[in-house]
């Protein structure tokens, strides 16, 4: 599904990439883990096509697409899906206008018909549900005045609503209490089959007693240094990461 | 090229044609004309037309309007742009003379009157609003208007009256190219009456024109006017507007002013707020592309004690445009207790287009509170990158955080008809194929 070979990107003239490899098959979680400054958010960042990265180097295909060619809004197209670490706040313009335009360009890309007022307001009730998120967040502007957690809530929202088939959440657990640590990942867990695939960046295992990952991936100085099962977490969890750097 | 002699002159001569075919002019246009003819038009000297580059008006000899042959064609140009399920009088002018085929003017009760021809014994407005008292850096618009007006509305709202909505629409077709429409407007609400009302300028084809409108109110106390104008001239059309509103005793006066039309469009808004518990609002929206050159020049004259005013301003510059504010606040000595507040926001599309924003304020009182602010930016790049990051496409992208910076005007709008217009003129207008930055 998402095959990344000897990746190696940069920001500012800063080399942050230094060849990752990475593959990730239909329905598996990977979870990647690493320091501040690993690279971890480079990496979420260039997957889902910001220009502000400079790809110096080796290539990503998804589904047989060369990803790397595409702008932002044909990944999220083909179903790529950030959850971003600092979700923006955009004054004026609806939660809900705005998942609706986003809903139903995908659709045209997908060749299906754009979905009515009525259809979109049955889909927003029954995905509110998964993520337990307050009515009326969906009618303010995008993320103005949301705290943290509402935030957080508001990317996996918009996450259940365009069903990804690939879906980076970049520290989505930063700055999260418990409740709302637990509310994000049953939102993964219900959305979670087995053809979409998640990529899980966190700093902390934490999260991962919640979204139990099928390979953990240790990332240091722009480069995956350690490959493992579930349990590596835990094990970085006791030992930090420093015996691996 | 016309120089300012030149130009000049035209308008004389148009003078003299009008003089000719009207026996009893009132003797305030002989006045006013010969007070043009020495004043001649402003130039970049005078500092508040610093900005103003006058030579796409100054360049044609511009004629006095004919009043249109209605036929089918032409009906079918005029139609779309009324409103069709309106309650209240909608007064039509076409190429700048009064159309009463287009219009209704409801069997209006006896405290609302309405009268559409300035009659020529009816053009000095000096009885309520003295001469000296218009803005002074308009004078040479103000006095030609004064000379060579031929239409206008005459509103007088009785005491106490609540009035339906009057629409003031004013289309120039493509068989006026070249000619000039000058019309006069005079509102008077009586206390305690209210009046929603709007002035709509629009053009059926691409043709070169020149507007010069002027519109006074008078407000008694404790009256309350809802004003909007909608200008959506040819592109290629000169607009230069007055609006000038006296305010007594707790009246409210609320603006708005969108520009989406003209070559050169320009719009003198003044309030003068004269009795106490006066309020002021005056918001104005105005989207340019291509080299359109729109201004805004506001005035609020604080000349009692306990009034407020607020000023809210978004521009939107796209391609090669260009655009103007400057919002003088004048606080009187005796104003005590004002609150006056001015912002000034402007998006600029492109590297090309270009703002300047000049916020003046000056106060003479001590106890007050005056705010003005001004901002110009672009389109925030982490926004269009979220927005694309759902699979929302650049453009769209950008055209809806744009629409999102228009609505905060658009959004004050309180009639659900002229609010789905103006989005209709945002939308189609920021969607058109010229080229947007980037």
């Amino acid at each position: 599904m998402l095959e990344i070979k000897n990746l190696q990107a940069s920001i500012d003239g800063k080399q942050i990439l230094n060849g990752i490899n990475l593959s990730v098959g239909p329905g598996e979680i990977h979870a990647i883990m690493g320091p501040n400054g690993s690279g971890k958010s480079t990496l979420s960042n260039v997957l889902a096509g910001r220009e502000e990265y400079v790809v110096t180097g080796g290539e990503v295909c998804y589904n047989g697409e060369n990803l790397l060619e595409l702008p932002a809004e044909d990944r999220a197209r083909r179903g790529i899906f950030l959850a971003f670490q600092y979700p923006v706040e955009i004054p004026g313009v609806s939660n809900t206008y705005f998942l609706k335009t986003a809903l139903n360009e995908k659709r045209k890309f997908n060749g299906q018909e754009e979905m009515d007022a009525a259809d979109f307001l049955a889909l927003v009730k029954q995905k509110m549900k998964v993520v337990d998120i307050d009515k009326s967040l969906l009618s303010r502007p995008i993320n103005e005045g949301f705290s943290g957690g509402e935030k957080k809530k508001n990317e996996i929202f918009q996450m259940a609503v365009l069903e990804p088939s690939l879906a980076i959440l970049d520290e989505t657990d930063s700055g999260l209490d418990i409740d709302a640590l637990r509310v994000v990942a049953n939102g993964v867990n219900s959305l979670h089959n087995n053809e979409n695939s998640f990529l899980v960046i966190t700093h902390y295992q934490r999260l991962l007693d919640y979204i139990v990952p099928d390979f953990v991936h240790v990332l240091s100085k722009g480069k995956i240094v350690k490959t493992g099962g579930k349990e590596l977490a835990l094990e970085l969890e006791e030992k930090g990461y420093d015996w691996l750097t | 090229m016309n120089g300012q002699t030149q130009a000049v002159k035209n308008y004389l001569t148009a003078f003299e044609i009008i003089e000719k075919q009207n026996k009893n002019l009132h003797p305030e246009r002989e006045k006013a004309i010969q007070a043009f003819a020495e004043a001649g038009f402003p130039d970049k000297k005078n500092e508040a037309w610093r900005f103003t580059d006058l030579s796409r008006l100054l360049d044609v000899d511009f004629i006095p309007g004919r009043p249109a042959e209605l036929n089918r064609e032409i009906k079918a140009e005029i139609e779309p742009y009324l409103f069709t399920q309106w309650k209240g009088a909608q007064l039509v002018f076409v190429d700048g003379f009064f159309s009463e085929t287009f219009s209704r003017i409801p069997v209006s009760p006896e405290a609302v009157q309405i009268s559409t021809q300035l009659s020529e014994t009816n053009t000095n407005h000096t009885e309520t609003i003295p001469q000296e008292d218009l803005p002074k850096a308009e004078n040479a618009f103000t006095l030609l208007n004064t000379a060579l007006t031929r239409t206008g509305v005459s509103i007088r709202i009785k005491k106490n009256t609540n009035a339906l909505p009057i629409h003031i629409l004013s289309i120039q077709t493509n068989r006026a190219e070249f000619s000039f429409s000058m019309p006069k407007n005079r509102i008077h609400l009586e206390s305690g009456s209210s009046l929603q009302m709007i002035e709509t300028f629009v053009a059926t084809g691409e043709t070169v024109y020149f507007t010069n409108a002027i519109t006074t109110i008078q407000l008694d106390e404790n009256s309350r006017c809802d004003y909007y104008k909608m200008q959506n001239e040819s592109r290629k059309a000169n607009h230069i507007s007055g609006l000038k509103a006296v305010q007594e005793r707790n009246s409210v006066f609320r603006a708005h002013t969108l520009d989406f039309g003209g070559g050169l469009a320009r719009n003198n808004l003044k309030a003068v707020l004269n009795g106490e518990g006066a309020e002021t609002v005056l918001n104005g929206l105005y989207l340019g592309r291509g080299n359109q050159h729109i201004e805004n020049h506001t005035v609020i004259e604080h000349a009692a004690a306990h009034c407020n005013s607020s000023e809210l301003f978004q521009g939107i510059l796209a391609d090669s445009s260009r655009g103007v504010f400057s919002g003088m606040i004048h606080v009187h000595r005796d104003a005590q207790k004002t609150d006056a507040r001015q912002s000034n926001n402007c998006l600029l599309l492109s590297e090309e287009a270009k703002i300047d924003s000049k916020p003046q304020l000056e106060i003479y009182a001590d106890d007050v509170q005056c705010s003005h602010g001004a901002t110009v930016g672009q389109l925030n790049e982490e926004e269009i990158f979220y927005l694309r990051s759902r699979g929302i496409g650049k453009e769209t992208a950008r055209h809806i955080l744009t629409y999102a910076f228009a609505e905060k005007i658009i959004e004050h709008i309180d009639i659900p008809e002229l609010k789905e217009r103006a989005e209709t003129f945002f939308r189609n207008k920021l969607g058109e194929k010229l080229h947007l930055n980037k």
